[in-house]
């Protein structure tokens, strides 16, 4: 397994850190871990290999998820959309779409939980 | 497919169509979770597979979003492990799914991108646009999602529009979970660089920057696939 040499490429590149939004230092270790914009540009910049996507998943793992995660999350487990949209087969048939179904409820109580 | 943004997935299924695609009817999906469901467990997968399970009887699932086609590759690569695929299978059944065989899961942008020469030689109505691009980040992830870098810019040429260069950045739309303002910024960054280098709008090819830049900045904003859409003579309600 490629291990973090600590040189903060994956820091160097990242648009949370450039805007002055995330402490630098290792991205997937820094404080603010929830300071990500997912463009994963980092998993470029890592001269080590290092898989920065599943270490900051693993971190954030261990940390109070945000309120904003956490209403995504209920939404998910509620309708199946992260974001969802008021009628949305009225608007899809609108734009001349067809429709599409969610997940029942049950299922989607069985499909996210561990 | 995308809900928020029905006029990108209805010129997406145009295009698609005029190359010779057959498009079947979206069925049933789940939400890819993006980071939310990864960021507290691995339940991300069963979504995932959920997807992906849809797919059977068709050659592969068209993505439109930069980070729905990451999260179903994430699937795709995890579920090729026996003993995964039988544990999610479990799960899946209470769906009465199974997920049997693997999909292609191709962005719009990477088919277009793959005939971009056939693309060119249907325009009938070139565009004439400046744009500058934004890329889709979750479409260059090495070993994932390796999307060739000027995909974008060769497919927008293709369809007639000039494109202007601006920096390659993120857009920074996701950064709107931790701070409306850090977004912002990082979105506002991206208009600037276009207008000073003289485009006339932002061509996207994710539905998250179109969120940022469209609807929360107000700046000019265009799918891929309707710049392509129009250029081709096809009638989707293009907005530009």
């Amino acid at each position: 397994m490629p291990e973090c040499t600590g040189c903060c490429r994956c820091s160097g590149v990242c648009i949370a850190v450039r805007l002055g939004g995330a402490d630098p230092g290792p991205v997937h270790l820094r404080q603010r871990i929830f300071a990500c914009a997912g463009c994963w540009r980092c998993l470029r910049a890592c001269p080590e290999g290092v898989d920065v996507y599943s270490e900051s998943m693993r971190t954030r793992r261990e940390r109070e998820l945000p309120e904003s995660y956490r209403r995504a999350l209920e939404n998910i487990r509620a309708t199946g959309i992260a974001l969802p949209v008021r009628e949305l087969n009225a608007l899809r048939e609108m734009h001349g779409l067809p429709p599409v179904r969610l997940p029942a409820k049950a299922v989607l109580r069985v499909l996210t939980s561990e | 497919m995308l809900t928020h943004f029905p006029e990108y997935e209805l010129s997406a299924r145009r295009v698609l169509s005029a190359l010779g695609f057959e498009v079947g009817e979206p069925g049933s999906f789940a939400c890819c979770s993006s980071v939310f469901l990864p960021s507290v467990s691995d339940a991300w997968l069963n979504l995932a597979a959920y997807t992906l399970a849809q797919a059977r009887g068709y050659e592969g699932i068209v993505t439109l979003c930069g980070t729905c086609t990451a999260m179903l590759r994430r699937g795709v690569v995890a579920l090729r492990d026996e003993a995964t695929r039988r544990r999610v299978n479990g799960v899946l059944s209470s769906a009465g799914l199974s997920y049997t065989s693997e999909p292609r899961v191709v962005h719009l942008l990477e088919l277009l991108d793959e005939r971009a020469e056939q693309l060119s030689e249907m325009v009938v109505r070139p565009r004439k646009l400046r744009v500058a691009v934004q890329n889709p980040c979750n479409l260059r992830i090495p070993g994932l999602t390796e999307m060739r870098e000027d995909a974008l810019r060769r497919v927008v040429t293709a369809a007639g529009a000039e494109v202007v260069e601006i920096e390659d950045e993120c857009c920074g739309s996701a950064l709107v979970l931790e701070s409306q303002e850090l977004a912002e910024a990082a979105g506002r960054r991206r208009l600037e660089q276009a207008e000073a280098a003289g485009a006339e709008g932002v061509v996207v090819a994710c539905g998250n920057c179109a969120y940022l830049l469209e609807r929360q900045l107000g700046g000019r904003v265009l799918f891929f696939s309707q710049l392509v859409a129009e250029a081709l003579g096809l009638e989707v309600g293009v907005h530009a």
